[in-house]
Formats: C-alpha cells, structure tokens, sequence
C-alpha cells in the first residue's frame, strides 16, 4: 500500500499537506473541546481528548476524504475518543455508581411509598412568556448545573442537542434503561429547580398580580 | 396471561412509573400497555396530568433555548492556553521531519 515508507513521512516533507495540521488548532481546537466538554466530567480530560484527536488525525491523514468537511472528520475522530473513554471508564467502574442522587432519593422526594405523589404538581404561571426573560435562562442553566453531572450530561445531549436516545447512550457508553433513568430523574429534578426559583419565587414574571 | 398482566398494569400503574413514562414519552414511542395505562391514569390524576404538561413544556423550551442559544452552556469556554501550547506542541512534534535512523520510514510511534 505505501511501499516507501509511512505516510506519516511523507506529509512531513510535503509542506502543503503538513501545514493543514499545523492550523487545525486554531480552526477547530474550541470546536472539538466545546464537543468533548458537553460529553466529559472534566476539562483536563476534554483537553487530553482534542489532543488525541489530533494526534489520530495526523496518523490517519491518509484516510481523509475530501467528501467530509475537516471538521467532521475531527469530529468523527473524537467522538470514537470519547466513546473508548466512557467503555474504559464503565469497565473500570463497574459496579460502582454515582453516589451522587441515589434513585431512592429522587422517588422519595416526590413520591410516598404506594408511588402517589407526595404534594400536588401545581400548575405554573406563564410558563411561555417566561421563554422571552433572559433572567429566565439563567435559572435554567444553574438548575442544569446543580444536577448531578450524569444527569445534566444526559439532559444535555438528548435535549438541548437534540440527539436520539440510541446516540446519547453511545456517547455515555450507558444502556437505553440506564439513560431512560437519568433522564426521568433530570427531568423531575430540572422540573422542580425551576419551580422554586422561578414559577414559585418572587422573581414571577409577573409580580405585579399580585 | 399476558393479557392479564398487561390489564392488571393498566388498571394499577401509580404516579411514580406515570413519571416515568411521561418522561421516555418525550424519548421513544410506548408500547399499547403503557400507552393505556398512561392515557388511562391521566384520567383520573391531575397531579400527572400537570406533570405531562410541565415536561413537554421544558423538553420544547430547552430545545429552543438551545436553538435561540441562550442555553449554551460552556459555549463560550475555550481550550485554556496551557493545554492549546501543549496540544501544539504534540502536533508540531508528530509532524516534524525527523531523521530517519532506521532507513525505512519507521512506524509512527
């Protein structure tokens, strides 16, 4: 197939194909790290990820196709990165889950022990308009943030990416029951965040009903 | 038997698994059981009913929140300038035309 030696020489020496790489940092480095940071617990890993990006992608340069934007074949690249880290880390983790929420927490908080709710879910007040409030938005990321992170990440991907639920388990490396649990449990949690610090708090868009 | 069960699921689901088929709703299509049995426990119970509403609303609002990117969290964080060196580094390095001892290309490392 290369009976001279390594591609990886030759793009060495071909100044016009090694040069591309030299720029993929700064055209696509946020890009990737913003991609990895929705899908990893922490920076320094999303970081470690863009680099083994980078570092497959010069490896295989030969394997790029000029159909693919460069930037979602980086993409591709990244995304089996994060899928291998999330199989080492489950295989690593096995048995061990995230102490964080335990689901009898959740159904004890809002559920007695026959499953009827506890207290009524009460109708919210303008819950449209309150789209159009910036203030709103804010709320809404720090009830995201104050999620236990494999919910919010779960939350993240299926809702605000608009991903299937079969890709959002691939991303996680979960199984579709796993996910259908995380995401129940977000949603109530989300659910009753936004409740308190905006439906029912004095912020009510509308305060002057009152 | 089957049947029987899937009566029995129908006529005796609580809040507690409505919550969670409101919520995979949102995901996947139920199946008749559990369609049923939702549909049949909304109903009679208003606290659900609300909860359907509440849910839809915050799957559709977050949707466009993203589309309307108020709610793009971390969009703006970028690679720190520590790790965008150290990446450069690596990519400088894997690309730089080192000499080659063996004669014969060497595999890449």
């Amino acid at each position: 197939m290369n009976p001279l030696g390594s591609s990886e020489s030759d793009l060495a020496t071909t100044g016009d194909l090694a040069s591309p790489a030299h720029q993929w940092l700064d055209e696509h480095g946020d890009a990737l790290f913003r991609y990895a940071r929705l899908r990893v617990r922490d920076r320094e890993l999303a970081e470690d990820l863009v680099q083994e990006t980078f570092l497959a992608a010069i490896q295989s340069m030969d394997r790029f196709r000029q159909q693919a934007s460069r930037q979602t074949w980086l993409i591709a690249i990244l995304r089996r990165k994060i899928v291998d880290h999330h199989r080492r880390r489950a295989t690593r983790e096995a048995g061990h889950a995230e102490p964080v929420v335990s689901p009898e927490a959740v159904r004890g908080r809002y559920f007695d022990e026959e499953g009827f709710w506890k207290a009524a879910v009460s109708p919210w007040k303008s819950a449209d308009a309150a789209i159009e409030h910036q203030e709103f938005w804010s709320v809404f990321n720090t009830c995201l943030g104050d999620l236990p992170p494999s919910f919010a990440r779960a939350f993240l991907l299926r809702t605000i990416e608009g991903l299937e639920s079969s890709e959002v388990c691939e991303q996680l490396g979960v199984n579709a029951g796993n996910l259908r649990v995380r995401l129940h449990r977000a949603r109530l949690l989300l659910r009753e965040c936004l409740e308190t610090r905006w439906f029912h708090s004095s912020r009510d868009p509308e305060p002057r009903m009152r | 038997m089957t049947g029987l069960r899937s009566l029995a699921r129908i006529l005796t689901i609580r809040c507690e698994p409505v919550s969670d088929l409101i919520s995979h709703q949102l995901d996947e299509r139920l199946g008749v059981t559990d369609r049923l049995a939702l549909e049949g426990h909304l109903i009679v119970c208003k606290s659900c009913r609300q909860l359907r509403e509440q849910l839809r609303w915050l799957h559709d609002a977050a949707g466009r929140g993203a589309s309307m990117s108020v709610l793009a969290p971390r969009s703006e964080e970028t690679l720190s300038l520590e790790a965008r060196e150290r990446i450069q580094a690596s990519i400088r390095e894997s690309l730089e035309p080192r000499p080659d001892p063996s004669g014969d290309g060497g595999p890449p490392r």
